[in-house]
């Protein structure tokens, strides 16, 4: 097989995400397509956790729906998982010898396995995760070599003996395997390739922050998009920039409008609860036209909701929050790599049109790590527009311009003084309450917008080129559409898809073309309400009669099966108009 | 440019005050003109940030560079402001329901931090421009158009709060001393840290003559005598009933955000050679 999918269970200090690490680590640097997730007990410290790692000779787009060689330590720590992991029907299990499975379990191929013994008589009884990953590398054929690099890499800090140790202790898991006989799982087979790089959705959001020039971040910690945070706290002041951890996210948004005023580029980042707080504060750098970029990392909601799950039902909030006339951009990632991207096209967009910009991730997208190529990783990046000396011989900061778009001054900056404001305000930023001034300075904000969506037409356009049955989804659902088509095999042919990264301006011509191309439409989307449905409703002219959607809430990731199931009834439909 | 010397004059802009006639504020605001020019601070490297609040207008009325922001969030801007240009001179102005009801939790964390600004509370004891609503500085007791019974709650002291939140600079002046208002913005803003300087500025149209007077009576300098580095002392200053004391109350010298800031890029390692896109990128290869 060319596609599989492992997932250690265990208690804490089972070492179930380090095996995975392990496994994870190994396989990248052999060029292997890895999508990595981890889930934890409610426990702040501690308690069980799971470790799913999929691994891939081909390009792959999202979790599997199902794991192939489940590993567990412990059946009373696998029940908080029991829901989050499907095992497929040859799946094969490994558990602790004398911990038996659970009934429904114990149908697939189980192998009792005394980790704890074998890890103690080969060194240490706590390594039995590294145990179980030799068994496993062995078993199924993982590249053996890349493995040892990789835990003597783990191990690097610690003395030469514990990284000697590990090492056998998975030479006795792999010789455990040659006992195990033939399995009914075929053997993993791959082709190596050029090492890539392993990084979760955040990371590659800061990224993508560093690449465009920011230099200032302002945020507040909130799951699951702390690690935003974290990782620029890490990076920021080497480059020469700050990282201020703020009270709350008004005033880290409210940082972030004061730097980028004062000429920084700056970011927040920032989930649900968070972007609920700083709406008031997009209005304002909305009106005042202050580049500001805000990264919101959906969880489940409303209110506190599912704060370590995913959903897409910030969009609304995405799309309109803030009172008043306020336009804004919205960018949306649909995996790793493009969370590299969507967050260097929001500055470029951020600072050339001087706009607050949203990018949207989630957190199957944001906390997965995701193997990347190092040479995807480039982004042209644009920069703001100052005034030249002939705009500051009578300098006006609002001035009016066919694009709407008037050079800023920074303090600093002689002959670029100005006073700007959350009121409305005139071309010079002075206050005005005249309807007169109110109508010529939306007509300029939304001129902006349209010249964003005129310039900036982002998004996914795959599968049939004319289909039958046409998808339109965005986000974490466009790499689950990926698999869905893979899985469809000959009917893939019948379907295409069509997913904007620009959410706000929509890329409306584009969309409206593909929709007008389809037989008939299937709205894909983690929203209990359909907010995207409704978006679109809004935006482009669905076929009445031949839409459907498919919504559900968050809470668990979208699967190519649930696409694929939804899909049946619209390609039967379309077969039975076509016979009749 | 900054060759001849800057007016009073170079820092007013053509914008007409809205302020009601008699207000504090005009003192404040001519306070603010004598300071910087008295300071020969440059405009175009001065940044007036406010929030939301019949004073937080004036960022307007002086021709340097201004932001009349949000209600409340003149402090968290103005600290990314001073963050992203340290060389700037910023002042953050605003009321008092602006900075200790709405934007409350922004001026302790301002302070705790020392951002190096100076921060004016333009005080009126009322809500001016929603026309006459109790703040949270209304005393006790008091009717307004929200406590048609009297004032339910107890008022605060600003001051009190700046010392406590570790202000590293705290006065009190009266915009009626204009004088005596100009020395002391001039040492908050020469003041190393987060200054904050309380004006009594009365309202005259929701509050009447009698508060300027009532206020005003009760106004007095700082005793000789009085250890302004002593945190305790300043407290129980400012904490007297009989009086509003007038003066430096506190100060002392702590590093400021900025300079934290700067000594965790030097901790970092930033100076030495600034970290390639190479390097960035290794923190995520696997071999």
């Amino acid at each position: 097989m060319r596609d599989l999918t492992l997932a250690f269970v265990g208690a804490g200090g089972d070492g179930a995400v380090a095996a995975g690490d392990i496994v994870a680590s190994a396989c990248a640097s052999k060029g292997l397509h890895i999508i990595k997730t981890e889930a934890y007990g409610p426990q702040i410290r501690g308690g069980e956790s799971s470790s799913t790692v999929r691994v891939s000779g081909e390009p792959i787009h999202a979790q599997s729906d199902a794991v192939d060689v489940l590993v567990v330590f412990s059946w009373a720590d696998f029940g908080r998982f029991r829901d989050e992991i499907a095992l497929a029907d040859k799946a094969i299990v490994f558990h602790e010898r004398g911990d038996e499975p659970p009934e429904a379990i114990a149908s697939r191929t189980c192998f009792g396995v005394p980790f704890a013994a074998l890890a103690r008589e080969a060194g240490a009884a706590g390594a039995k995760n590294v145990l179980a990953t030799g068994l496993v590398a062995g078993a199924l054929g993982l590249p053996l070599d890349a493995i040892r690099s990789a835990i003597a890499r783990r191990f690097a800090k610690k003395a030469p003996a514990v990284i000697e140790s590990n090492l056998r202790i998975f030479d006795r898991g792999v010789l455990e395997a040659a006992s195990l006989g033939p399995l009914a799982l075929e053997q993993f087979t791959y082709e190596t390739g050029t090492p890539k790089l392993l990084m979760s959705g955040n990371e590659a959001t800061a990224l993508g922050a560093i690449h465009a020039g920011c230099r200032f971040f302002a945020g507040y910690p909130i799951t699951p998009s702390t690690e935003i945070l974290q990782f620029l706290g890490e990076w920021l002041p080497k480059l020469g920039g700050s990282m201020l951890q703020t009270e709350d996210e008004l005033s880290a948004i409210g940082a972030t409008i004061g730097a980028s005023f004062a000429g920084t580029k700056a970011m927040t980042a920032t989930s649900g609860p968070g972007l609920s707080l700083m709406a008031e504060l997009l209005g304002l750098a909305s009106i005042a036209e202050i580049p500001t970029v805000v990264v919101n990392v959906q969880r489940g909601g409303p209110s506190t909701g599912l704060p370590t799950k995913s959903e897409q039902s910030d969009l609304f909030q995405a799309v309109y929050a803030s009172h008043g006339d306020t336009p804004r951009v919205v960018i949306a990632c649909s995996d790793v790599e493009e969370s590299f991207h969507a967050t260097v096209d929001a500055f470029n967009i951020a600072e050339e049109y001087q706009f607050p910009v949203i990018v949207l991730s989630d957190q199957s997208i944001a906390q997965r790590r995701q193997t990347v190529d190092e040479v995807r990783l480039q982004h042209e990046v644009r920069d703001r527009r100052y005034p030249g000396p002939e705009d500051l011989q009578d300098y006006q900061r609002y001035r009016s311009r066919p694009d709407g778009v008037s050079p800023m001054s920074v303090p600093g900056m002689a002959g670029g003084i100005y006073q700007t404001n959350g009121l409305e305000h005139d071309e010079q930023g002075r206050p005005s309450a005249s309807f007169q001034v109110h109508e010529a300075m939306n007509q300029k904000r939304f001129d902006k917008l349209e010249a964003v969506a005129e310039r900036y037409r982002l998004f996914h356009r795959f599968g049939a080129e004319r289909p039958e049955v046409g998808v339109i989804c965005w986000g974490s659902s466009v790499g689950v559409l990926h698999e869905a088509l893979q899985k469809m095999g000959e009917e893939a042919g019948r379907v295409g898809v069509f997913a904007p990264i620009m959410l706000a301006p929509l890329p409306r011509h584009n969309m409206q073309t593909f929709i007008d191309s389809c037989d008939s439409i299937l709205v894909v989307e983690l929203s209990y309400s359909g907010q995207f449905h409704q978006y679109l409703l809004s935006q482009v002219d669905l076929p009445r009669q031949a839409t459907s959607l498919y919504s559900r809430s968050g809470g668990k990731p979208l699967l190519a099966s649930e696409i694929v199931k939804a899909l049946q009834p619209l390609l039967v439909a379309n077969r039975m108009e076509v016979l009749a | 440019m900054s060759s001849a010397p800057h007016t009073v004059n170079d820092y007013k802009t053509d914008l007409k005050p809205v302020w009601c006639p008699g207000c504090g504020d005009f003192g404040v605001l001519n306070s603010v003109y004598r300071a910087l020019a008295d300071l020969q601070r440059e405009p175009h490297e001065t940044v007036v940030v406010s929030g939301i609040g019949c004073s937080s207008r004036l960022p307007g009325y002086v021709a340097t560079y201004g932001f009349n922001s949000l209600h409340g969030r003149a402090l968290p801007i103005a600290t990314g402001v001073k963050v992203a240009a340290p060389n700037l001179t910023v002042l953050a102005v605003g009321g008092d329901g602006d900075g200790i009801a709405i934007g409350g939790n922004h001026f302790m964390h301002a302070a705790r931090r020392n951002v190096d600004i100076t921060y004016l509370m333009m005080d009126n004891e009322i809500y001016g421009l929603t026309k006459g609503q109790a703040a949270p500085t209304t005393p006790s007791g008091d009717r307004t158009k929200s406590t048609t019974y009297g004032n339910p709650e107890q008022a605060v002291d600003p001051c009190a709060l700046a010392i406590s939140f570790g202000s590293t600079w705290v006065g009190r002046g009266f915009s009626g001393d204009v004088k005596g208002t100009t020395e002391l913005m001039k040492l908050a803003i020469l003041h190393h840290g987060f200054a904050f300087l309380n004006l009594i500025s009365p309202c005259v149209t929701w509050r009447g003559d009698d508060q300027f007077k009532a206020l005003r009576a009760k106004l007095r300098a700082v005793p000789e005598g009085h250890d302004r580095t002593d945190r305790a002392a300043a407290l129980r200053l400012t904490s007297e009933d009989d009086h509003l004391t007038a003066g430096v109350l506190f100060e002392e010298q702590r590093t400021t955000l900025v300079e934290e800031l700067m000594e965790i890029r030097g901790r970092a390692g930033a100076g030495l050679a600034r970290p390639t896109r190479g390097e960035i990128l290794r923190s995520f290869a696997p071999a």
